[in-house]
């Protein structure tokens, strides 16, 4: 069998499993996470390119069940997470491939944050307007769905962008 | 490997496709694919089994969306059956049902072709 991702750097070469604690501090400070732990964040950097979206949602699948949420939110920020990636992959970097997008879960004591980052062009949600399916459907266009999916089964989704950075933080909380 | 494949049959004139695995930016262009066999074929009924259709992101809806019109142009229709309920839900998310048919059997899905 030939694998399929043979002309791209092989995901458990990327993956990045050094902690820098130090960093990570700084950031979770900033993201006013003082609570959280540097253990309570796994990262994962993809390729930009779709035929890592399942890795995604493993990755995804993997920490928020670790997490506890239940088996349907689960479904919620793997979708979530998908949409937000590939948005990243056909916006932000136009459908290039050799570009990096960096994914972290980090937990803390109520919530569960996916935070995705990449140095492409910046999403504007300002600028976005909610699809009616049926304009969608009579222009014969196929997107424009991912980011109404987002909105509605998040708790927050937030973009910043700082240094050239985009940042994209989905944002679901533990039921309480 | 990809964990997406369509499976094609024929009920009479209607052509019916069994989705299984995952649907999301990467595969959406398989199921593009088959459904552009199907109008190149001259089959414009189309019923979409999703029975072992275990995901699907909105660049999977998106292949609906970018084919229904010009399919019911043709005097057909994609009607879209046994959905599992977490699947379902992301069609229901975007409000599919009001712009398709969805179903819990081919069999309706063929009565409704038949009647109309």
């Amino acid at each position: 069998m030939i694998p399929k991702k043979k002309h791209l750097p092989g995901l458990e070469t990327i993956k990045t499993v050094v902690p820098q604690k130090h960093l990570e501090r700084q950031e979770l400070e900033i993201a006013g996470l003082t609570d959280t732990l540097a253990s309570n964040i796994h990262k994962l950097t993809i390729p930009s390119s779709t035929r890592y979206l399942e890795d995604v949602r493993e990755f995804v699948t993997t920490h928020a069940t670790q997490a506890g949420f239940p088996d349907e939110v689960v479904e919620q920020l793997k979708i979530a997470v998908d949409e937000a990636c590939t948005n990243i992959i056909k916006h932000a970097y136009k459908g290039k491939g050799e570009n990096i997008i960096d994914l972290a879960v980090i937990l803390s004591a109520d919530k569960l944050i996916v935070r995705l980052r990449d140095e492409g062009v910046s999403f504007s949600p300002s600028d976005y307007k909610e699809p009616n399916l049926i304009e969608i459907a009579k222009k014969r266009r196929s997107g424009g769905l991912g980011v109404h999916i987002m909105n509605r089964l998040m708790d927050r989704v937030e973009y910043r962008t700082r240094d050239g950075v985009n940042e994209c933080c989905l944002v679901k909380y533990f039921p309480s | 490997m990809s964990n997406f494949s369509v499976g094609f049959r024929t009920n009479e004139n209607i052509q019916i496709l069994d989705l299984k695995g995952e649907l999301d930016a990467h595969t959406a262009s398989d199921l593009e694919a088959a459904i552009h066999k199907c109008q190149a074929s001259g089959n414009f009924q189309i019923v979409i089994n999703g029975g072992e259709l275990m995901y699907i992101s909105s660049a999977g809806l998106g292949v609906f969306m970018a084919y229904i019109e010009e399919i019911r142009e043709n005097g057909g229709d994609i009607k879209i059956t046994n959905l599992q309920a977490k699947v379902f839900n992301v069609f229901d998310l975007l409000g599919f049902p009001l712009l398709f048919d969805i179903l819990d059997t081919e069999e309706e899905a063929f009565t409704r072709f038949r009647d109309n």
